[in-house]
């Protein structure tokens, strides 16, 4: 650590002229701190642009994910149209897989919701058959195991509350 | 009206947190930078101070209800009587640090500017994602809902067996503060508590920053280190997550930075006054960090040991010992519901797994190997902000930064003063700490490393910006005035 500082400080002093009590060291710390300000303000800029003046509009909800599109995901893009007519979905998760679990995330429209009761409409990707409340609960009944999905919501479930 | 009772559950928490802070602050009128500093220790400890409330009020009554605004309000009321019988009998002091270059009102402006238009980027990426990452869904968000359910015991959930996915020992500052919020707001339907929260940690780190550099050093040096802050993609690409990698981080430098004030301020000002109420500050923020997250226990550890060795060192263990145990007991508040919690919940993962094998992964050199590539590869090009917001990074200026660096150069003088030297070590001993966790890591190191990286470099990211900007040359190109004559003056005049 020692000898990396000192050969940045060896660095500095070539670079800069950099005696210490110096105005002329002193003076060109001064114009390279403004050149590096300027430069951040520049850097601030670009990143308001690039980040915040994008349009909500232009981003797909799960295409810029970090994973790849994978042929389920049409799935998921059919089950939230269908699901479009609810007003809340509860959505309960096991998180057994990292990856298709966090897709499934962003398709929840509300947070994970432990107190499911309140919802019309369950999706629960439980893979046992032990977590699956919803099984057992007299209130919910199976609509539908989404058969037709390959990948991912292969084992996605959604319960329609009984009325 | 939901919102505005989640306003006034926010409003309940700062009061409690200023009120700590009029509470422990010296007396007296303080610079700005050192308003700015209090009004984020404020913040934030009120934070802090909620969500231990709220744990212990679950402790005893097991259910949450909103008999706790009334416990809130009353505790509120207690602080408002201390303070006013307290002060009364308190000395003013002289607690200004004089400033040690001129104040430029240029660098000022850029200042708000960085801070305004990065504060909006960082507002716009949290409504990109109202819901932020998954484990703010799986994990804290989870653990919230459950802190909030209004059913007798259901609160326990969070340790039951069938969350074994959602990490039931972490530690539960954020998660409690969005639940009692929630409770505040008669439902958990919301998701402005965990908006906010967010919102408010993404800016106060930055500003922290600032005010600390600008407090110690200068100006200038305190707009450059919150600007490059303010453009790294680590950085940004926390902000809308919702974890709570950089809350923790943020209790990281408030501990330091406070602890650095109050070391120096007695020196400057040379009024031979202790300033314990400080220390209680530092150690009530170094708490909050442990009841944030685990790296939060390790960082007090890591804290009290470079402190212990700093004072053996300079000889000085006999007379700073009460301000040790003041720290001490200041963090032990906040150590008190922590200690229910991990009572009751299931010994942490990474310590229950580590058995005979332990040593072998130790001395692996593929480890050591895949740690450092990685570490280097989340520090040039980190990910999450790319990848989840769909376009990439800026590079450019983590490489102007260290032009600048080597054009400025380090001063080897301030090097060896003992508050920058304790803030490298600190610093350098949390990352050593977390490479021994990747090391003993049961998990398989390769997802382990991809998962969790990025946000351990965010958590110590502002701390060595600290470091950093306390270590390197002075900037300013007009002389000033020595610090003591400038504290004559100013004595003088008032």
């Amino acid at each position: 650590m020692g000898y990396v500082l000192r050969v940045v400080e060896k660095r500095a002093f070539l670079l800069a002229d950099n005696h210490e009590n110096t105005d002329l060291g002193s003076s060109f710390r001064t114009v390279t701190a403004w050149l590096y300000a300027a430069l951040l303000v520049f850097a601030v800029v670009s990143t308001f642009y690039r980040y915040a003046l994008e349009p909500f509009s232009k981003r797909a909800l799960l295409k810029s994910a970090v994973f790849e599109v994978s042929p389920g995901e049409k799935d998921a893009f059919l089950l939230q149209g269908a699901l479009k007519a609810y007003r809340a979905v509860g959505y309960a998760t096991d998180g057994d897989n990292a990856r298709i679990v966090n897709a499934r995330c962003f398709l929840a429209p509300v947070l994970l919701d432990l107190n499911y009761s309140r919802h019309d409409i369950v999706m629960s990707d439980y893979t046992t058959a032990t977590k699956d409340v919803f099984r057992t609960d007299p209130a919910y009944t199976l609509v539908t195991g989404f058969p037709r999905a390959t990948d991912w919501a292969r084992s996605i479930k959604i319960y329609r509350k009984v009325r | 009206m939901p919102p505005v009772a989640a306003l006034l559950s926010f409003v309940a928490s700062f009061g409690l947190g200023f009120l700590l802070v009029a509470l422990c602050w010296p007396k007296g009128k303080g610079s700005l930078p050192e308003t700015l500093l209090k009004g984020v220790t404020g913040l934030t400890i009120g934070v802090g101070a909620t969500s231990a409330l709220f744990f212990l009020w679950l402790i005893v009554v097991n259910r949450a209800s909103r008999w706790f605004v009334l416990v809130e309000l009353v505790v509120l009321g207690l602080l408002i009587v201390t303070v006013v019988f307290f002060n009364r009998r308190r000395r003013v002091v002289p607690q200004s640090r004089p400033a040690v270059t001129p104040s430029s009102r240029r660098w000022s402006i850029l200042a708000l500017f960085l801070l305004a238009l990065s504060g909006l980027t960082i507002a716009f990426l949290i409504l990109r994602f109202p819901t932020g990452g998954w484990d703010a869904v799986a994990i804290w968000n989870l653990h919230a809902k459950f802190l909030a359910a209004p059913v007798t015991g259901q609160w326990r959930g969070i340790y039951d067996e069938v969350l074994v996915h959602t990490h039931r020992d972490y530690p539960f500052l954020t998660s409690a503060f969005i639940a009692q919020a929630w409770v505040w707001m008669g439902g958990t339907r919301s998701i402005l508590p965990p908006i906010f929260v967010s919102l408010l940690f993404s800016l106060v780190v930055p500003v922290l920053l600032f005010a600390a550099l600008r407090l110690f050093r200068s100006m200038m040096m305190g707009v450059l280190a919150m600007g490059v802050l303010l453009v790294s993609p680590l950085f940004l690409g926390s902000t809308f997550l919702q974890y709570a990698d950089i809350p923790v981080g943020f209790f990281f430098l408030l501990t330091t930075v406070l602890l650095i004030h109050a070391e120096t301020i007695d020196v400057l000002l040379n009024t031979n006054i202790p300033h314990r109420g400080l220390y209680a500050l530092a150690g009530f923020s170094a708490g909050c960090a442990a009841l944030t997250k685990n790296e939060g226990l390790l960082f007090l550890l890591v804290f009290l040991v470079m402190w212990f060795l700093q004072l053996l060192l300079r000889r000085r263990l006999r007379q700073e010992f009460k301000k040790g145990l003041v720290f001490i007991a200041a963090a032990g508040l906040f150590l008190v519901p922590l200690g229910f919690h991990k009572a009751f919940a299931p010994r942490n993962e990474l310590i229950e797994a580590q058995t005979a094998g332990t040593f072998s992964r130790l001395i692996e050199p593929s480890r050591h190997e895949a740690i450092l590539t990685s570490l280097v590869d989340n520090i040039s090009d980190p990910k999450t902000l790319s990848a989840v917001a769909g376009k990439p990074a800026s590079r450019w200026p983590l490489f102007c930064g260290l032009l600048f660096l080597l054009l400025v150069g380090v001063d080897e003088k301030l090097l060896k003063k003992t508050s920058v030297s304790f803030v490298w070590s600190v610093g350098l001993s949390l990352c050593v700490g977390y490479y021994f966790a990747y090391l003993m890591t049961p998990y398989e190191l390769k997802w382990q490393l991809a998962t969790s990286m990025e946000r351990l470099l965010v958590q110590v990211f502002p701390l060595v910006l600290l470091a950093i900007g306390l270590s390197l040359r002075q900037i300013e190109a007009r002389p000033t005035k020595a610090p003591e004559a400038e504290a004559a003056a100013s004595n003088t005049q008032t």
